[in-house]
């Protein structure tokens, strides 16, 4: 069975949207992510313009995220201080990163510089995280705890306003959550996806927050980043297509309940290396485009 | 439905009447019939055969050509950097290129007349991009990408010859499919030859105008023989979310994004409680 969807303009497939969504909506509620970086592509792959998949998915994991957050908020494994703290760092950031990619386009390269940094942003991040988790797992001690820059916890002590955050257990500058949302905004902003997949990480290995609290807290800060993203997008360059969203959201909110029932039943580093391996793949994907000739030498304008 | 019938019903009237004889000046003379004239684009629109039944004189080759008003085109050109990577490389743009292409003919293209006369005619990808065209070294690019969307198709000998069937005039169609019925079953007239072909145009086909010509080869002449216009147009519940999306684009987002939360809110609520049932 077929919908056309009045916005992109063109037919899809019920039961597969449901499918897709399904799946997404899985890795939202095991990782804390929202998928952006997975469902756009494939549903541009479909046919789907760029600017539409990329609207209509914002407003899919507001419904994945709302869903994931009810079940966080109960269990108390959001952490809304710290939240509402990288929430407010991610939009100042995100319009950071606005105004920043426009003076980049203007220098020329920033397609290119941009793309490559990104890949070994990710190349990194899920090395150190597989690594890390994979000596967890083998009984030793986790090296991130050990091995931690000296350099980096100095300047981290030495910054002021300490709060302590009694969900995440932890004692830090207030700060610390302010400036990292403002990168991963402006990373977000400049790469246009969601950064839900760096701000993981960043919890987990520099705010020092516990597994579980993380993926809560990153859906938490994502329910009100796409909130925002899906009003804008609507009100100013009409690309969400709601029958679309619909689709998606119906099996994404299934989705994220069985991922985060399956997250609790794993280890957090068991979570980590799933999580490793996740970041890896979208790298090892980014990395395959770049490198292999694509169909046609043309494409459509637009994206993010 | 209603359209069809109305298309069909004309075309099975039109084939009944009388035809001019050979070589009266009104011989270079066809008709095209377009089933179904109109398209609606619904929820549950998912693309749309279109049937074309034409009428010519005997001795021509035909060419059916559907397409959109040409326009300019813009797109985003893929090239190597630092050797290795594959990135945009700036744009490309393309001069009247229409939306959807689509072309049957009743022979293979080449044998419906020298290339000059094919290019007149924009009939073939090379007159759309002719040669001295500023990007047609993209040609082939665009062309496939265009194919792999379903919106330009060259379909070469597509046409079939409907030899038969003039039905009497008491016998009218009712349905798109009966156009085939009604080419096969009846003598053929006497110098004038039927023709008919399907389009297919995707669900990516944008609602507009689209103009269908009958064009006529014999030897190194064309003439356009007929044309018919094909409408598509958004309608019911699609007519309506547009609409609301973009001429009251903030309360359409509120109101998505307050759904989205509410179907999630209430997902959770469920799975929570049925986790509650199991325990």
């Amino acid at each position: 069975m077929h919908l056309y969807l009045p916005i992109a303009g063109n037919s899809v497939n019920v039961l597969l949207m449901i499918g897709l969504g399904g799946l997404v909506g899985f890795l939202s509620g095991l990782f804390g992510v929202g998928g952006g970086f997975l469902m756009t592509p494939l549903l541009m792959m479909y046919g789907i313009p760029a600017t539409v998949a990329a609207a209509s998915d914002s407003n899919q994991i507001v419904a994945a995220s709302a869903s994931g957050c009810y079940t966080h908020f109960r269990a108390k494994t959001i952490d809304v201080r710290m939240g509402v703290l990288m929430l407010v760092g991610g939009v100042a950031g995100g319009t950071l990163g606005v105004q920043l990619i426009k003076v980049l386009r203007r220098l020329g390269e920033a397609d290119f510089a941009i793309t490559v940094v990104y890949v070994l942003m990710l190349g990194g991040i899920g090395s150190y995280m597989f690594f890390e988790s994979l000596t967890a797992l083998r009984g030793h001690r986790s090296t991130a705890a050990v091995h931690r820059p000296s350099i980096y916890r100095h300047a981290v002590e030495a910054l002021p306003f300490k709060v302590f955050f009694p969900r995440s257990k932890v004692t830090i500058s207030a700060l610390m959550p302010l400036l990292l949302g403002t990168l991963v905004g402006t990373l977000a902003a400049i790469m246009g996806v969601g950064g839900g997949f760096i701000m993981v990480p960043i919890m987990i290995y520099l705010l020092r927050m516990p597994m579980h609290v993380v993926v809560g807290t990153s859906l938490f800060q994502i329910l009100f980043t796409c909130i925002n993203v899906t009003v804008l997008q609507s009100y100013l360059n009409h690309t969400v297509d709601f029958v679309l969203a619909l689709l998606l959201l119906l099996g994404s909110v299934v989705g994220a309940q069985i991922g985060i029932r399956i997250g609790r039943r794993l280890k957090a580093d068991q979570l980590k290396i799933l999580m490793a391996v996740l970041v890896l793949s979208v790298m090892v994907k980014m990395l395959l485009g770049l490198l292999l000739r694509p169909a046609f030498l043309v494409t459509y304008k637009g994206g993010h | 439905m209603r359209h069809t019938r109305l298309a069909s019903a004309a075309l099975a009237i039109f084939l009944s009447l009388p035809r001019p004889a050979p070589g009266q000046p009104g011989g270079a003379t066809g008709v095209i019939f377009v089933v179904p004239e109109r398209v609606e684009i619904n929820l549950f629109y998912n693309g749309a055969n279109i049937e074309v039944g034409a009428e010519m004189p005997a001795g021509y080759e035909a060419a059916v050509r559907l397409m959109a008003r040409p326009e300019r085109l813009e797109l985003k050109k893929l090239g190597k950097r630092a050797g290795v990577l594959w990135m945009g490389a700036g744009n490309a743009t393309f001069e009247n290129i229409p939306v959807v292409y689509q072309v049957l003919t009743s022979a293979p293209l080449a044998d419906l007349g020298p290339p000059a006369l094919r290019a007149q005619w924009m009939l073939g990808y090379d007159s759309l991009i002719p040669d001295h065209a500023p990007e047609a070294a993209l040609r082939g690019d665009l062309v496939g990408l265009k194919e792999h969307e379903g919106l330009f198709a060259l379909r070469e000998g597509a046409l079939a010859r409907a030899g038969q069937s003039v039905p009497p005039v008491d016998t009218l169609v009712t349905d798109a499919a009966e156009v085939g019925k009604l080419t096969s079953a009846a003598p053929l007239v006497q110098s004038r030859q039927l023709w008919r072909g399907t389009f297919r145009l995707p669900a990516s086909a944008p609602p507009g105008d689209y103009s269908v010509d009958l064009i006529g080869f014999k030897g190194q002449h064309a003439v356009r023989l007929a044309s018919a216009t094909l409408h598509l147009e958004h309608g019911g519940a699609v007519r309506i979310v547009r609409h609301l999306a973009i001429d009251h684009g903030l309360t359409y987002g509120s109101g998505a994004c307050l759904i989205a939360i509410i179907v999630g809110l209430l997902t959770g609520r469920l799975f929570r409680s049925r986790s509650h049932e199991g325990h």
